[in-house]
């Protein structure tokens, strides 16, 4: 046995090793609150994600007692988790923004909490472990990116949580705000490099692993390995179009249907990219999952969209949506003039970026 | 501060998405009014940031909810089949008013017994939800209602 081989293997036993005993291990917690004395509060709601995957919620309930309120238990994992106070006699509340977190605490469970409520309803924090202190930051962060000019967008969310792992690739927090950008269709580009910043303890957590093979699969679709499923489908005037015909080009196979408010925000974006590369290699095949021919072509009118158009009109049992594993609209596949899938669900400037990068522009 | 919340609920709800979408659950429930009257409820329970829609959306928007109730002797339906507010939106997209559902969403259908004996009714629902990104097509769920 090579050296290399022995020590790979030790690796590999250290590994299991540790998984075992972090199987074992519980994380202890301890909460202990204050609320004013003159508020007249009941019960403290404490709810959090019941295992390690982060599935359903589980609640403890506790009386306030003076003023006072404690958990105590253990679990798994850190977990965040949500407290609500609850009065003896429900009080009208207007609805504004500080009734909206008002009674309300957020936080890990990990290791001694103090909890004060002010008279505004409004908690702060004292003590816990090295998971709440992280939480503390990212409340911090995302305060401060609320407030910033440019406000919350999606994409400043998600560079945000990016920020975050780089940060502190160690704690649960990180695979927590993961949840964001890992739920439903992952976006490979966006989640990979979030992917390799984390610490081998979180690659190896019951999470991480749960979506592991989803970031795996969005990679296929970049990589131009999956070939793209052909098949023929009508035009709304009865002809046959076949995905084959597209080959020697780039073509976008896009879903969307007429009912989708998404997907119609989303076709002025795509008209834009088509305007850009028409007369280069490049064309669209947009694929409607309606199942009402009429709405098909009053939306395919109102936006105005040039490219052709084919729909089986049997909606989610679309065909060709079946054969993509198309769940959600819109969605879409760039596949490239051999017939490969090279990229998949490009919206906004990733679409733009995306064809810039692979399709050479011809000047007019 | 109104978006803080919004990013805090955001990273909450996260946790309970499952893999695969199935953002609406539909449970049914039977409320005695008198002997000779009930209410088949059905009420939807709609994961964070999706939306469900109103019975009533005009045409060329998403598409409408819609119920069905398979009709048998034991009974008759009395009136359409309810549902609360809803927040109504004058949608961007569309250029029309549309009313949807969000955390929850109760429809009820009035039926009026013709004899005693227990039996059950069968229905479906028709619907379709969105988010802010994306739809799922409509789909249809069986619903049973028993009514004792």
């Amino acid at each position: 046995m090579t050296m290399k081989r022995y020590f790979a293997i030790l690796l590999a036993l250290s590994v299991l090793a540790s998984c075992k005993e972090k199987d074992i291990q519980k994380w202890d917690y301890s909460i202990s609150g204050q609320v004013p004395a003159d508020k007249n509060f009941e019960m403290a709601i404490m709810s959090y994600p019941s295992d390690e995957k982060g599935g359903p919620y589980e609640a403890d309930t506790t009386e306030v007692v003076n003023g006072k309120f404690s958990f105590k238990g253990n679990m798994d994992r850190p977990q965040l988790a949500e407290l609500n106070l609850i009065e003896k006699e429900e009080q009208e509340r207007e609805d504004n923004d500080v009734a909206g977190m008002a009674n309300v605490a957020l936080f890990y469970l990990d290791g001694t909490l103090n909890i004060t409520f002010n008279e505004k309803g409004m908690a702060s924090y004292e003590g816990g472990g090295e998971e709440q202190q992280a939480w503390l930051q990212w409340e911090e962060m995302s305060k401060s990116l609320a407030e910033s000019k440019g406000g919350v967008t999606l994409e400043a969310f998600q560079n945000l949580v990016g920020e975050f792992v780089d940060r502190y690739p160690d704690r649960y927090v990180s695979i927590d705000l993961m949840d964001i950008v890992t739920q439903g269709p992952i976006q490979y580009d966006l989640v990979a490099p979030m992917y390799d910043a984390l610490s081998e303890r979180m690659k190896n957590s019951a999470k991480v692993l749960a979506w592991k093979p989803a970031l795996d699969k969005a990679k296929t679709y970049l990589t131009g390995e999956l070939k793209a499923p052909v098949f023929t489908m009508n035009d709304p005037g009865g002809n046959p179009i076949a995905l084959e015909s597209y080959r020697g080009k780039y073509v976008l196979l896009d879903f969307w249907a007429s009912w989708c408010a998404p997907c119609r925000a989303e076709n002025p974006n795509v008209l834009a990219a088509y305007q850009n590369y028409e007369d280069s290699n490049f064309d669209i095949l947009a694929v409607s999952i309606d199942t009402d021919k009429e709405a098909w072509l009053k939306a395919v009118h109102e936006d105005q969209l040039p490219w052709k158009h084919i729909s089986d009109l049997k909606g989610s049992d679309n065909e060709a949506a079946k054969a993509y594993g198309v769940e959600a609209i819109p969605d879409n596949f760039l596949i490239n003039p051999d017939g490969f899938i090279v990229a998949r669900g490009l919206r906004g400037k990733a679409l733009h970026d995306k064809l810039n990068d692979l399709i050479s522009k011809k000047t007019k | 501060m109104k978006t803080k919340i919004f990013l805090l609920l955001f990273v909450i709800t996260g946790y309970v998405q499952a893999q695969i979408f199935e953002p609406v659950t539909w449970e049914t429930s039977v409320k005695k009014n008198s002997d000779s009257e009930c209410d088949l409820i059905a009420t939807a329970k709609i994961e964070k940031g999706w939306h469900l829609y109103s019975q009533a959306v005009p045409e060329g928007g998403p598409v409408a909810t819609s119920f069905s109730f398979e009709g048998n002797s034991n009974y008759l339906k009395k009136g359409n089949t309810n549902e609360e507010k809803g927040h109504t939106v004058n949608d961007p997209i569309f250029e029309m008013k549309i009313t949807y559902f969000a955390d929850r969403a109760v429809f009820t259908q009035r039926i009026k017994l013709r004899n005693t004996k227990p039996f059950e009714i069968k229905g479906s629902v028709t619907f379709m939800v969105c988010d802010d990104s994306r739809c799922l097509p409509p789909t249809t769920k069986d619903l049973t209602f028993n009514i004792n």
